[in-house]
């Protein structure tokens, strides 16, 4: 192809529909970041290798660097930008910022999201298991000791409505 | 990144209408991690993507009776959560989880996973124009080989990267092929093809060839299977040596033993005369240790991956021993 | 008191959400994407650049080639661009695109013509006179190690029983942040802003105002959130290159480099050979220590001659030792520019002193912790003289001895750490091991400077609703100087934490600060905003006093009041006194030179580690760590605490797996990223307990010294020790890697 190929297509992030034109080659992080102004997915790697990426596509954690937008259809994408606020922040994110799991902050949008993609499913994960859900993150600040803590403390924190 | 169209398909008539039309620049899409990282890395730069996600009939996991039938487009995941492969196939299911990342589990398919091109940091990495890239020489056989191959290397010195399918051909598995001619079963074995054969790739899948289902053969009573892999780090790592061995034991003997090696060649690499070894042994008196070294026999290491002769020692004699005491 | 609490961290409510904006998420209207060509080959020389098919591209704007290029220099060694490459990725050219698919086509389509010259890899080589010269000055950087005497290390040699030597390397790895390289530039006018990643805002403004000749009064550097630095993100080449895109295009430019470009060109570690000899008493006596460091920066000097100094300092101040020598060679290379990383060259110093030490306690059967106790530097500091003139300020890397130290709870943290891993018990018992897993003990001590960095400013301002407004030049890198610096704001001031403001890293608005490097923001910024809060808090005073006409003497500050009297109940609020002088606000503004004339200013630490080493793998695991240390009072405990465990895992990396590797034959790194350069996981880190001891700093503001490098220091010496306590291997060259540690085994 010498010329892009555009389609118009809608996309479900958060709740909510966009319509949009993208280009085929666009990843569905280059559209939540540069489309949508979503800018909480970082650009780690662009290779799977970091998850600085990760959203949640259907409840399952996935790197958004590695998906082509035209890949997503009708799924519903959870962004970091879908769950609290500064005043009125998610449970998750409390136990972050109560248990100090974070320093930089590059990777914590992609910790919390995975954090919340186990939860959905497990309300009761042993250590190993949060371990295991959180490891396809790299922290560079190794901030993993006050992240795994704070994971732990969101165990039984999560009412039906902070779900999904 | 060059402009490209990505194509659905609902068939394999769809399928080959693309690749007719551009045999040369059209790639199947299926979870897309490896192919966005050719493409990302320069390596292809294809015109169309067939995605097949939406192919129904490749998407189905079914027990019958000449075996387990799982369709090419299971996720990773979805085989790591299916209880009937935790019981039955443990080797497969260990394998399985030992992938990559769980972000990658929920996007990777077990197509996918069986046709990623190889790691070799000089094949993925565009400043070096290796033979496998056409080029002229292959830079790991006087430069950086920690991760290359002590068997089989003709040429080119890649290992063969997936953990799945070491487990898979241990339990002997087939394929289903899809192609212009209709359906075609073969080995999984008989999918890869050495560099000594081909050196610019490592399937003999041909242009739009698309793999419909693995089907693993029912378990025998009496048997035993298990799967390791050393590496690095605790997760995100491929393997350094992968062994996966199953074995059928019937009143303390070993009746039936395969034994397949990942990590450490170019293509999945099976021990047929370490398995001879084991049959008919009784496997409480077998020499573990003995073992071990024979499945090493023949190693020809690089400058820096001479350490993978003992790793592959180490690693096939703590399978069996596993498997003894199981 | 906010003083000691783990009052909540200021930034962390916005980047929990995904508000916090770094530099890459940051766009502008009419915003370009810039790309930047990099060499192929490790040393080249440029004869022509024909860009005939880039410019002809559509979407392309603005180019900057070596030909074209002002001529101004953005380090001693380094033009903006220039007519020779030195490493694999160094830059070639660079160009401006409406998107980024159209930028990165462009700077393919640049057809370069080079002329590969002969190259060196590897320090030996490099020494040799016959070696290509990467820099007219030669290889050999400053022509001459440097060389740091303390007594006569022949003359200890002379007077000891026993000598030993040993050989150690370390390799070069990348601090590989998560937040890769981003640099935005605006022009208005003349005026030219900058988005950068950035450890120093007012440096940057120095080395980008310099090199592009203009006024740095029409520079204005800006440092959004930064995610992760370690040392790192403190050059200024590629703003430089964004700013002269910017400008020639008339329209914003935005580079953000590739994670491979990351490993590529953001600096790494300096790799290291270390030469060790001592010489020590039968009884463990140490008299003499002579080490000589061989370090290869690169192509570029970047902060190496900070980092040769600093890797001799556990030579010349760790073990109390009347004769040492420290001779540190800086070496040129054509590998990839090596620069500042956490603890710039502490930890490769320490990793073969703290070795050495072990292999010497065990020849002379002695308990390492005893050998340690024995030798340690204690507060009187080294023997020997002091030459520094008692009107100047010691430094915090001496050589010389006769100076104590303000505290040093190096002893402290060697017993607090021996008694929480049961060193004693463990030791006695003798374990022995069937299986396959072997465990084994180890531990390290370190010393490293204590904060005072260069001269420090900050600024506060009573706002007119009451808040007090903090501002320094400083960069809070993600270890949380924004919140500590509040803290010590608030408490100087009686005030709640929350009415605290602060504004940071914007040059516009602030007054000079030093880089975020070598641990001195709390100690060297913190003094200064500790200074100036008093102030403030004097004219406060002053202020109502004569507004209530009354003596300064009858007032006091509490709570966010100013009282008449302690008991009575006439009181101005902040907010009232910031009211009444809205249109005058009080601000004061104060400087100082950090630092003392009397005492060394250092922080200590000792860690402990048990492992279980698979003998059959290879594979290291750490079942247990303990980090003790002494950074003086701790502000707030759990951002101490988060650096010390971060700071530990981080460099777990350095010392089992991580490691830049190079193809010999081309000189291109063949793992430039994280799958290959193998940075630890969450899997891979051990439960870590941390104890702080109980040392307060008379020099520090409220105590406290550095600590943010410290516990990067430590890691490799600990665990290579209870390795070898483990399989009975030491291992000189790390990573201690799995194929590193079979093929060792192997070898016995
Ligand atoms: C960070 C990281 C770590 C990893 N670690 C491991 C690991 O430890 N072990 C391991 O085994 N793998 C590992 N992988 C590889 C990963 O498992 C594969 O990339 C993934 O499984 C590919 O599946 P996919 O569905 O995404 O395939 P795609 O990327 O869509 O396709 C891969 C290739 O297969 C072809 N293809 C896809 N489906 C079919 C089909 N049905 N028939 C014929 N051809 C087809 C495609 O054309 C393409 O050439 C890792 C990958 C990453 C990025
Ligand atoms: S091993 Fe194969 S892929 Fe790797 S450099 Fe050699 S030829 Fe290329």
């Amino acid at each position: 192809m010498n010329r892009p190929v555009y389609t118009p297509i809608s996309l479900d992030v958060n709740g909510r529909n966009y319509r949009i034109r993208v280009d085929h080659r666009w990843t569905l992080l280059r559209v939540l970041r540069d489309s949508l102004d979503l800018t909480g997915a970082k650009r780690g790697c662009d290779r799977g290798e970091c998850g600085a990426c990760t959203v949640i596509v259907d409840g399952k954690s996935v790197y958004a660097c590695q998906i082509l937008v035209m890949q997503v259809g009708k799924r519903k994408v959870c962004t970091i930008e879908g769950m609290g606020t500064v005043s009125n922040l998610h449970p998750i994110q409390r136990a972050f910022l109560e248990n100090d799991g974070a320093q930089c902050g590059y990777c914590s949008p992609a910790f919390i999201l995975a954090t919340k993609a186990l939860l959905d499913i497990n309300v009761d994960p042993s250590e190993h298991q949060i371990k295991r859900a959180l490891s396809g993150i790299i922290c560079r600040c190794a901030a993993y000791s006050r992240i795994i803590e704070s994971a732990k403390e969101c165990i039984g924190t999560l009412d039906e409505k902070s779900k999904n | 990144m060059k402009p490209f169209k990505i194509v659905r398909a609902k068939s394999i008539t769809d399928i080959n209408k693309v690749f007719d039309a551009a045999p040369r620049s059209s790639y199947l899409l299926a979870g897309g991690i490896d192919l966005m990282d050719e493409i990302k890395e320069g390596l292809i730069t294809p015109d169309f993507l067939v995605d097949i996600m939406n192919m129904k009939e490749l998407k189905v996991v079914r027990d019958e009776q000449d075996g387990l039938r799982v369709g090419a487009l299971s996720t990773l995941e979805s085989l790591e959560s299916n209880s009937l492969i935790a019981t039955r196939y443990p080797a497969l299911a260990q394998s399985v989880a030992s992938v990559g990342t769980p972000q990658i589990r929920n996007v990777a398919t077990i197509g996918g996973n069986l046709c990623q091109r190889p790691r070799c940091w000089y094949y993925r990495n565009k400043f070096f124009d290796c033979l496998k890239k056409g080029g002229k020489t292959c830079f790991a056989v006087d430069g950086q080989s920690k991760y290359h191959a002590v068997f089989g290397g003709q040429r080119c010195y890649i290992v063969h990267p997936s953990d799945p399918a070491i487990a898979l051909i241990s339990y002997r598995a087939q394929v289903d092929i899809l192609s212009v001619d209709g359906i075609r079963r073969q080995p999984l074995t008989e999918l890869y093809v050495g560099p000594g054969e081909d050196i610019l790739r490592e399937t003999r899948l041909r242009s739009g060839d698309t793999i419909k289902t693995i089907i693993v053969p029912p378990i025998v009573p009496g048997q035993r299977s298990v799967f390791l892999k050393a590496t690095e780090r605790r997760t995100q790592d491929f393997a350094l040596v992968s062994v996966a061995l199953v074995i059928t034991v019937d009143h303390g003997f070993i009746t039936d033993a395969r034994l397949t090696l990942g990590g450490v060649a170019p293509t999945p690499y099976m021990v047929s005369h370490v398995e001879d070894e084991m049959r008919g042994s009784r496997i409480m008196d077998l020499d573990y240790t003995k073992m071990g070294k024979l499945a090493a026999q023949g190693a020809s290491p690089l400058k820096h991956n001479s350490y993978k002769i003992g790793l592959v020692s180490s690693l096939v004699e703590t399978a069996i021993r596993d498997l003894a005491y199981s | 008191m906010v003083i000691g609490k783990s009052v909540q961290r200021r930034d962390l409510p916005e980047k929990l959400t995904g508000n916090a904006k770094y530099t890459a998420d940051i766009k502008l209207p009419g915003m370009l994407y810039g790309k930047i060509l990099r060499s192929v080959y490790p040393f080249a020389h440029i004869n022509s650049i024909n860009s005939s098919k880039t410019l002809k591209l559509q979407g392309v704007v603005s180019m900057l080639t070596p030909f074209d290029v002002p001529t101004g220099y953005i380090a001693l060694d380094m033009p903006i661009l220039d007519t020779t490459v030195r490493f694999v990725g160094d830059e070639v050219a660079a160009v401006a695109a409406t998107d980024e698919y159209i930028a990165q086509q462009a700077i393919e389509l640049l057809d370069v013509n080079y002329s590969p010259l002969p190259f060196v890899l590897n320090v030996e080589d490099a020494l040799k006179s016959n070696a290509p010269k990467i820099h007219e000055t030669g290889n050999l950087i400053g022509s001459e190690p440097i060389v740091l005497i303390r007594g006569d290390v022949e003359e200890g040699f002379r007077n000891c029983d026993h000598i030993f030597e040993e050989t150690f390397t370390t390799p070069a790895h990348s601090g590989s942040a998560l937040e890769p390289r981003a640099v935005i530039a605006m022009w208005e006018d003349d005026f030219l802003t900058i988005w950068k990643c950035s450890r120093g805002v007012h440096s940057d403004r120095k080395a980008i105002s310099s090199a592009l000749c203009i006024d740095p009064n029409k520079v204005r550097v800006i440092g959004p959130h930064l995610g992760g630095g370690f040392g790192n993100k403190d050059e200024s080449r590629l703003a430089a290159i964004v700013a002269i895109l910017a400008y020639r295009a008339g329209r914003p430019v935005k580079i953000e480099l590739s994670r491979e470009e990351e490993f590529i060109a953001g600096r790494c570690r300096h790799s290291t050979s270390t030469h060790i000899k001592m010489g020590v008493s039968s009884a463990g006596i140490i008299s003499a220590i002579q080490v000589e460091t061989i370090m290869n920066t690169g192509a570029y000097l970047a902060s190496g001659p900070g980092v040769i100094r600093r890797a001799g300092q556990a030579a010349l101040y760790l073990y109390r030792c009347p004769n040492v020598r420290y001779d540190g060679y800086l070496v040129y290379t054509n590998r990839p520019s090596a620069g500042s990383y956490r603890a710039l060259g502490a930890p490769q110093g320490h990793f073969a002193l703290e070795v050495m030490a072990d292999k010497i306690a065990h020849s002379l059967k002695i308990d390492p912790l005893d050998f340690r106790l024995m030798n340690h530097v204690d507060a009187t500091g080294q023997p020997g003289i002091r030459v520094t003139p008692p009107s100047e300020i010691i430094d915090t890397q001496p050589v010389e001895g006769g100076i104590p130290f303000s505290s040093n709870g190096l002893r402290q943290c060697l017993d607090l750490g021996s008694t929480a891993i049961h060193w004693r018990n463990i030791k006695a018992s003798n374990y022995s091991d069937t299986s396959v897993k072997k465990t084994g003990i180890g531990m390290s001590m370190f010393i490293y400077r204590g904060g005072p960095g260069g001269k420090a400013q900050a600024r506060v301002k009573l706002n007119h609703d009451g808040t007090v407004q903090l501002i320094t030049g400083l960069m809070d890198v993600g270890e949380g100087a924004t919140t500590v610096l509040c803290q010590i704001t608030a408490n100087e001031l009686s005030i709640p934490y929350d009415a605290v403001r602060a504004t940071f890293a914007d040059t516009y608005y602030t007054p000079n600060a030093p880089v975020t490097a070598g641990s001195s923001a709390t100690f060297s910024t913190g003094l200064a905003v500790q200074r100036a809060a008093g102030l403030l808090k004097n004219s406060i005073i002053s202020f109502v006093a004569s507004n209530l006409d009354v003596l300064p003497s009858d007032l006091e500050m509490k709570d966010g009041y100013v009282y008449r009297g302690s008991s009575s109940n006439t009181k101005l609020s902040f907010s009232d006194i910031g009211y009444l002088t809205r249109e005058t606000p009080l601000e004061i503004n104060a400087s100082l030179m950090p630092g003392s004339k009397d005492f060394i200013i250092n922080s200590f630490g000792a860690h402990f580690a048990r492992v279980e080493v698979d003998v059959t793998t290879g594979q290291v695991e750490i079942i247990q760590y303990i980090a003790a240390h002494d950074s003086g009072q701790i502000l707030n405990p759990s951002l101490a605490v988060n650096q010390v465990e971060g700071g530990i895992s981080q460099m777990l990396g350095f010392t089992l797996t991580e490691e830049m590797i190079i193809d010999d034959l081309t000189g291109g790194i063949v793992n430039p990223r994280y799958l290959e350069h193998k940075s630890p996981t969450i899997l891979d880190i051990p439960p870590i307990e941390v104890i702080f001891a109980d040392v307060l700093d008379p020099e520090g503001p409220f105590g406290a010294k550095a600590l943010g490098e410290l516990p990067s220091i430590g890691v490799a010496p600990a665990i290579v020790n209870a390795i070898h306590d483990a399989i009975g291997i030491w291992v000189h060259d790390l990573p201690a890697s799995p194929n590193r540690i079979l093929e060792l085994l192997d070898n016995i």
